[in-house]
């Protein structure tokens, strides 16, 4: 690859306080306007990561690059510029309206000024627009559902106009049709010069969606690649311990099913 | 009563098309309407007394002529009206305001809408100071003059702003989330409470003017503890001003601020000095005003909407008018006595309260 890449974290360690090692030499690269599918089992390390390429955690060694630039010597809010991120759930919104949530995603851009300008406005309104959110948007945030919750906490992540977007486990707590909008959604808002990373549990939609997927177990970097060349039997065997098939459907769509776990190691008896 | 409040909110917003013109709107209407209120309520405060009632005329001119008169020679009328009724209407309007907009921060960085200004220990830390002078003559060992009229005031602040800065310590020590200062300021609380009691039970004969600051009263107000109040309470609502902002970027979460850019750690820690502070010079002279601070700033939220560009000038006019308007209850309603106007706050509070919960419950909870 000649040109920069969007992201680069290069042999990104982080010890946790307690002494817990929760990743371990991670190094990759993507470049910019890809869907990026983080998988790998419960606790191995992906939202630790996702914190260390914001910030919100400092890496113990290595480094986070945004095109080419190391973001270890920039500001909070120059990050909050290149970096936005959406939560898995969203505390009590206090009375503010979907409106108000998602214009919040302007704060960076704002300095000084006490009021949103209509530009800022403008971006806000074709952002509900475009999420199907509009008519929600004097509606408290925790009267919605949590489908319509996860697309305006998206919005606010979006209009905050970043070059990385990153997403923990978005529809963890939705039914398929949510999951399917969610995905469809992040699968629409890819633009030239954005790249979203996600994490997410479930494989067979990752691999649907993503331009590319990360395996990550106990910390560390598994593969990297396109989800059709990387997401096999094996490494699914290796990564959750877990016997799946891996298959193509009619459409030539992946798929993933897992079957059973992989049992007691070896030199115990099995029930069979 | 949605009805009513659909209206209202017609008439603050305007015509206004966008969003920000709206807000621009409600900011306009709350500057107007919010002054002339705070004006009509502070003349009503110099024209209305249990020793006489003075038409507005009246009132007026008598003020104007005593501020010509540079103290001396004062008539009865003009010592009534400027030397004793409008120090105590300014002490109200500063005791509302400050007790409204520490609320309302509080709330937003504490995120619980239970949340009032004494949540922190502020009160029964300045409480416990305070009775330990007024039932004991306790004059820090001689340091503050005993005949000094700042004595109470003074021990009351240093009585808060002890018991805030055990709470900040505790909450830190555990993990200073916002569970923690909540918890840390409950226990404080119950501390000083608890050593409050006790003096209480030995006061012997001073247990009247004991129970007396602890309702609250803006009764012998004079200048000086006015304007000890104001200054304080004016320089602590600015600096939260500016806060606007970050106090709705707060709502979306300790991770979701951190990450767009504003430093928590530091945020949190300014808001709630500055909060106490105000709170601690609001108790200083008038004791403890219960549901003020916990009432207003959901009162402007219903009214406003959740921006706290909106919320906290809101606050600054509904705080300033409603403890006006509960002062000249607590010295009229019954002729001949002043009763205490915290009893009088916590009356009206109370349904108030009640209502907003049935209303609006659903509002801070998922
Ligand atoms: N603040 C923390 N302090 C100590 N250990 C942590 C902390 N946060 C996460 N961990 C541990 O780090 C490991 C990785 O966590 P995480 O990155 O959240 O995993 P994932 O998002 O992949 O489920 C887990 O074992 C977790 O217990
Ligand atoms: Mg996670």
């Amino acid at each position: 690859m000649d040109e920069v890449p969007l992201l680069e974290v290069r042999h990104l360690d982080k010890v946790y306080e307690n002494g817990y090692h929760a990743d371990r030499d991670i190094s990759f690269s993507i470049p910019s306007g890809k869907l990026v599918g983080l998988i790998g089992p419960n606790g191995c390390g992906k939202t630790t990561m996702m914190r260390c390429i914001n910030k919100m955690h400092m890496p113990t060694s290595g480094d986070i690059l945004i095109d080419g630039e190391s973001v270890m010597p920039k500001t909070p809010a120059e990050v909050a510029r290149l970096v936005s991120n959406v939560p898995a759930e969203m505390t009590a919104s206090f009375g503010l309206t979907v409106f108000e949530t998602v214009m919040l995603g302007r704060y960076p851009y704002l300095q000084n000024m006490w009021w949103e300008t209509e530009e800022d406005e403008s971006i806000v309104v074709d952002t509900l627009k475009k999420f199907g959110v509009y008519h929600l948007q004097d509606r408290a945030l925790n009267m919605l559902s949590s489908g319509e919750q996860q697309r305006v906490l998206i919005a606010k992540a979006y209009v905050q106009n970043p070059r990385l977007m990153l997403v923990d486990e978005p529809t963890s707590h939705l039914d398929m049709k949510y999951k399917l909008d969610v995905m469809e959604y992040l699968r629409a808002m890819i633009k030239q010069d954005m790249t979203i990373l996600v994490a997410e549990h479930d494989i067979s939609l990752m691999a649907r969606y993503c331009d590319l997927c990360i395996i990550m177990k106990k910390g560390q970097l598994i593969a990297i690649g396109e989800p059709k060349k990387v997401i096999t039997e094996e490494l699914i065997r290796e990564v959750y311990e877990v016997e799946a098939s891996v298959g193509f459907d009619r459409d030539g769509e992946i798929y993933v099913l897992p079957k059973r776990y992989k049992g007691p190691p070896e030199d115990e008896v099995p029930l069979e | 009563m949605g009805d009513f409040r659909d209206k209202l909110r017609a008439v603050i917003d305007g015509k206004g098309e966008t969003h920000i013109e709206r807000k621009r709107h409600r900011m306009v209407f709350l500057a107007t309407v919010g002054t002339a209120l705070l004006l009509i309520v502070f003349v009503m405060m110099l024209c209305i007394g249990p020793t006489a009632i003075l038409d507005p005329i009246d009132a007026l001119s008598n003020l104007f002529s005593a501020i010509g008169k540079d103290g001396s020679a004062m008539t009865d009328k003009e010592v009534m009206v400027f030397s004793s009724r409008f120090p105590r209407a300014v002490a109200a309007i500063a005791v509302g305001l400050g007790l409204s907009i520490a609320g309302t921060s509080y709330q937003a960085v504490i995120r619980n809408p239970l949340v009032d200004p004494y949540i922190m220990g502020v009160s029964s830390g300045a409480g416990t100071f305070a009775i330990a002078v007024i039932a004991f003559n306790f004059t820090f060992f001689g340091l503050i003059s005993s005949h000094s009229i700042y004595l109470i005031a003074i021990a009351a602040i240093i009585g808060g702003l002890l018991a805030f800065g055990l709470t900040m310590v505790l909450a830190h020590r555990a993990d200073a989330t916002t569970n923690a200062y909540v918890l840390s300021g409950v226990v404080i609380g119950l501390v000083f409470g608890a050593v409050q009691t006790l003096m209480i039970v030995f006061s012997g004969n001073k247990v009247s003017d004991v129970l007396l600051w602890l309702f609250g009263s803006f009764a012998n107000i004079t200048w000086d503890k006015a304007l000890f109040i104001l200054i304080p309470v004016i320089v602590m609502s600015v600096l939260l001003f500016r806060y606007a902002k970050e106090l709705n970027l707060i709502l979306l979460g300790e991770n979701q601020a951190r990450q767009m850019g504003l430093d928590v750690k530091k945020f949190n820690a300014i808001v709630l000095v500055l909060a106490s502070v105000m709170t601690a010079f609001c108790v200083a002279f008038c004791g403890i005003i219960g549901f003020v601070g916990l009432v207003v700033p959901h009162l402007c939220r219903m009214l406003f909407g959740g921006d706290h560009r909106l919320v906290l000038p809101a606050s600054l006019a509904l705080g300033g008018v409603l403890m006006m308007l509960a002062d000249l209850v607590a010295r009229m309603i019954i002729p001949g006595t002043e009763l205490p106007v915290g009893a009088i706050t916590t009356m009206i509070g109370v349904p108030v309260f009640a209502y907003l919960l049935i209303k609006r419950g659903k509002i801070y909870n998922g």
